[in-house]
């Protein structure tokens, strides 16, 4: 059996047919089990917001320490770059990597790029 | 003998009132002078101290409790010394103990007319609404300094009943030091009445691991990260229910373009709630505060040094305009 990290791509529309509440608790699921997921579009804020609380309430001392989250802007028309990623419509067209923070290190991100590095779960 | 028979003793200039003093209070003294010092030595001088005090201050004082007249004056004459010997070498001891209350209270940063005696009353009337239990077990933690031993010794409760208390009692003070307004003045006459919720910094995780380094042991240094999950949680849950403004405070010496920095104001945004960023450690060599405002030039960034004060009239200034 091949040894590694499972990565979950998830289409953008699977997200549209999801809501909020499922999208939070399929990545949720997903990263206590140590798997890596891929957004092809990205959360929206309040979205993340509500990731990042229930992220904090699942945190268990020494078995959960939380998620590395990350994205980039999908496309360049021509406005700032912040300001695009902070509009309502491009935050929702982003892809975003989500995954659990003991194993998904980002290294780098840049305009069009993300380099990350995953490693398999120590469990 | 009786306080009151003490008390008159010193107003009548007799000698015998520190004898008596001494018989009755003196190792409660010293107790709690060493447990701020940690040193014999110069425990027994804040207690010759707290009595040379005493002698010159009744009269004209009259104390109504004089067990509490006495404790304050040894307290605060021990936390003088301690500052004094602190300039030497830190107190890792007290360090610990304040850096347990330092995200509770409010900041003096964002509140220059709430005195510490303000904020030692709302503790007082906090502390009256407590449980007696609670109440007592958070007096001899944090006014005595006693050890958890020592509070779960005194009140026959297990040391993870008294560390589970002060946790709880610690978050029931901060929820109730959040709903006081607190008044800012731009200096111009302009002023502002305001609740503030003062959060942990945003994070989307939390290591207990990291809090060891401060010298915590484990259960203390999961407490703290589980408070500190609560903090960010509740920040989150304010954020999308109950929230007119926000002051997102960034260290100007890091990334401003960090993934958790866009969530947060792009959720801010998305409420359509108004923001000012303050970029903060501006006084830190490797300071960088433009990139703050290069990263968002649609928002007010005001520069400061929280630990210098640099700079805080010009916040108090844009917090009356932006958000009155």
């Amino acid at each position: 059996m091949i040894e590694g990290v499972q990565i979950d791509m998830l289409s953008g529309d699977r997200l549209s047919r999801m809501t909020p509440n499922e999208k939070i608790r399929h990545i949720l699921d997903d990263v206590h089990n140590g798997i890596v997921v891929v957004l092809e579009r990205g959360l929206t804020p309040e979205e993340q917001g509500k990731l990042l609380e229930y992220t904090m309430m699942e945190i268990a001392p020494g078995k959960f320490s939380g998620i590395e989250i990350e994205t980039y802007p999908a496309s360049d028309s021509g406005k700032h770059v912040i300001g695009k990623l902070f509009g309502r419509k491009t935050d929702a067209q982003r892809l975003m990597v989500i995954g659990p923070v003991d194993q998904l290190k980002m290294i780098s991100r840049e305009k069009d790029r993300l380099v990350g590095w995953v490693s398999p779960s120590a469990n | 003998m009786e306080d009151s028979t003490i008390i008159e003793l010193y107003f009548d200039r007799n000698e015998k009132a520190i004898d008596e003093t001494a018989k009755k209070y003196g190792n409660l003294c010293f107790k709690i002078a060493n447990n701020i010092l940690l040193n014999h030595e110069d425990s027994e001088e804040c207690v010759n101290d707290t009595y040379m005090s005493l002698w010159t201050k009744i009269p004209p004082t009259y104390p109504t409790c004089f067990t509490a007249f006495i404790c304050r004056i040894v307290r605060f004459l021990s936390i003088k010394k301690l500052d004094y010997n602190s300039a030497l070498k830190r107190s890792q001891h007290m360090t610990i103990l304040y850096s347990e209350l330092e995200d509770i209270l409010p900041s003096e940063n964002f509140s220059p007319h709430h005195e510490y005696e303000d904020i030692g009353k709302l503790i007082s009337l906090f502390l009256r609404k407590e449980k007696k239990d609670s109440r007592n077990v958070f007096i001899r933690k944090y006014y005595f300094f006693d050890s958890i031993s020592e509070i779960a010794h005194r009140y026959s409760f297990s040391e993870s009943k008294i560390k589970n208390m002060l946790y709880h009692s610690r978050i029931r003070l901060r929820n109730f030091l959040r709903k006081e307004g607190v008044e800012i003045n731009s200096g111009g006459g302009s002023k502002l009445m305001i609740d503030i919720v003062d959060t942990p910094g945003v994070t989307t995780k939390i290591d207990y691991h990291e809090f060891l380094e401060y010298g915590m042991d484990q259960e203390e240094a999961i407490n703290r990260a589980r408070e500190a999950t609560e903090g960010v949680a509740e920040a989150m849950h304010w954020l999308r229910e109950d929230i007119d403004g926000v002051i997102y405070v960034l260290d100007s010496t890091q990334d401003p373009f960090m993934h958790v920095n866009i969530m947060m104001v792009g959720i801010i945004e998305a409420r359509k709630l108004p923001v000012i960023i303050v970029a903060n450690k501006i006084d830190l060599p490797d300071a960088a505060p433009q990139r703050i405002k290069s990263a968002f030039p649609q928002h007010p960034v005001v520069e400061i040094s929280g630990l210098e004060g640099n700079n805080m009239e010009m916040l108090y200034k844009k917090i009356t305009e932006v958000f009155k």
